[in-house]
């Protein structure tokens, strides 16, 4: 077997049809990866986040209270709301609640990592720039507007794009298709604008399967809207990868100072 | 060029708009207003070591004399591109740039009234600095002049990967001090600017 670190990468001409893709103008702005996760693959995950509420897990998930609690070395988070939608932070330095999730997870962060030119575990951990994968699933099953449209990692002034840590145009942020648009959600969801400006309603307009990864165009305007499910629906269910700000570690005694 | 046409061009060559490529403009104008400000005139030759995809050359190849600017990058992609957002600026002056990971810059048969490096020792060990600057010292003018851009502290990191797929190794360079010895050992003085960089990096001005 001709096993090396080389041909663990993305063969170059691969990354550039990626590329081509999600960046240049004649690209829709998005790359399919189809069946990035078998159907029993998919059928886990519905099911292993699916219990988490009746897991004995659930203790080590705390409430999540914003941004100004995610730190290095932080625990796993979980928001439910009354509308029946949850949401799971997870981070990278923290025993996985499970393995596939966190394995398809890093594979996933590799992947996009490399086409965005970067090293492949680039961001995993807040080595450079503070910031580190937050490997969110999300059900997303009532909703008006979850994220409103909006663009990230762009800044429209000159002298604001000198901020690399708020504007670059390599980023991709990469989305995990755990249900499908019809059958386990209604209304929109994931909506995005593609290069040429059309505004798509991603798993409707654009035809995606659960366990499809798509890497997409981070700077492009985007959001999550209007979903409706009925009870019993999976509803909108994925997982995204977020390079969160991540703040120092505390010690035990500012952990136990804050609210 | 708009934006989306310099990340055509890049994509269109297998790179990625990174951010060597988000603040194109801005860099480039830095650059070319700094040179002009310290005073480089049309009739003068320009080095630009780690030119890259000519961020600056696109422009100085406007200001100068025709032929009067050439450049070296040891990133392969970067020089491909290079020439073809040349093409796109419709530059009609003769230029040089080429692959060069060695420093060649006597290849170029010149010698240069200034050189130009930005962004290029915070890519370099300590070894190759020494021999940049020693091929310079061979090439520049008696009186020649060459501003650079470094930093004193880079992080606890000291290899990366370029691109995520290109091993370097930082400098380690402690203070602006350990640049004035480089100098005095190559017949250049070494003048600290206090002018910013739009990254915030130090800038330097070696008189030879």
């Amino acid at each position: 077997m001709d096993l090396t670190y080389d041909c663990l990468k993305i063969p170059d001409n691969d990354l550039r049809n990626i590329r081509m893709a999600i960046f240049h103008s004649s690209g829709p702005g998005y790359y399919i990866i189809r069946n990035y996760l078998q159907p029993s693959q998919v059928k886990h995950l519905q099911t292993v986040w699916s219990q988490f509420k009746d897991s004995s897990a659930r203790k080590y998930f705390v409430d999540y209270r914003g941004r100004d609690s995610i730190y290095f070395g932080c625990p796993n988070s979980y928001s439910p709301d009354d509308r029946g939608n949850e949401l799971f932070h997870n981070w990278s330095w923290n025993p996985p609640y499970d393995d596939l999730t966190f394995s398809a997870s890093m594979m996933v962060q590799m992947i996009r990592s490399q086409v965005m030119g970067l090293a492949p575990f680039a961001e995993t951990m807040p080595w450079v720039g503070g910031r580190a994968l937050c490997y969110r699933v999300m059900f997303t099953r009532n909703i008006d507007t979850h994220i409103g449209w909006h663009r990230d990692w762009y800044q429209a002034d000159p002298v604001a794009q000198l901020d690399k840590t708020r504007h670059d145009l390599s980023r991709v942020q990469a989305t995990l298709f755990l249900s499908r648009h019809g059958d386990d959600y209604g209304g929109e969801g994931f909506c995005f604008t593609d290069n040429a400006g059309r505004n798509l309603v991603m798993g409707r307009d654009v035809s995606l399967e659960p366990g499809d990864l798509v890497l997409w165009r981070y700077n492009n305007p985007h959001g999550v809207l209007n979903i409706q499910s009925e009870p019993g629906q999976i509803g909108f269910m994925r997982i995204i990868y977020p390079p969160e700000i991540v703040l120092p570690p505390r010690t035990a005694q500012t952990q136990e100072s804050r609210p | 060029m708009n934006e989306q046409d310099l990340i055509d061009i890049v994509v269109e060559h297998g790179e990625v708009p990174g951010i060597y490529f988000s603040a194109w403009s801005e860099l480039g104008r830095w650059q070319m207003d700094t040179l002009k400000e310290l005073g480089l005139r049309p009739e003068d030759t320009l080095l630009d070591i780690g030119c890259g995809s000519m961020r600056l050359g696109c422009r100085a190849v406007e200001y100068l004399d025709d032929g009067n600017y050439c450049g070296l990058d040891a990133y392969p992609p970067y020089i491909a591109i290079g020439h073809a957002l040349a093409r796109r600026q419709g530059l009609t002056k003769r230029y040089d740039i080429r692959l060069n990971t060695d420093f060649d810059f006597a290849s170029f048969g010149h010698s240069f009234a200034w050189a130009n490096a930005q962004s290029v020792f915070t890519h370099l060990t300590e070894a190759q600095i020494e021999t940049c600057m020693a091929r310079l010292a061979a090439v520049m003018q008696p009186g020649g002049r060459f501003l650079f851009t470094f930093c004193i502290e880079s992080g606890p990191a000291k290899g990366m990967l370029y691109g995520g797929t290109h091993p370097m190794i930082r400098c380690s360079y402690a203070d602006p001090g350990a640049y004035q010895d480089l100098g005095r050992r190559h017949g250049a003085r070494m003048e600290l600017l206090s002018i910013s960089h739009p990254t915030g990096q130090l800038v330097g001005l070696y008189h030879f």
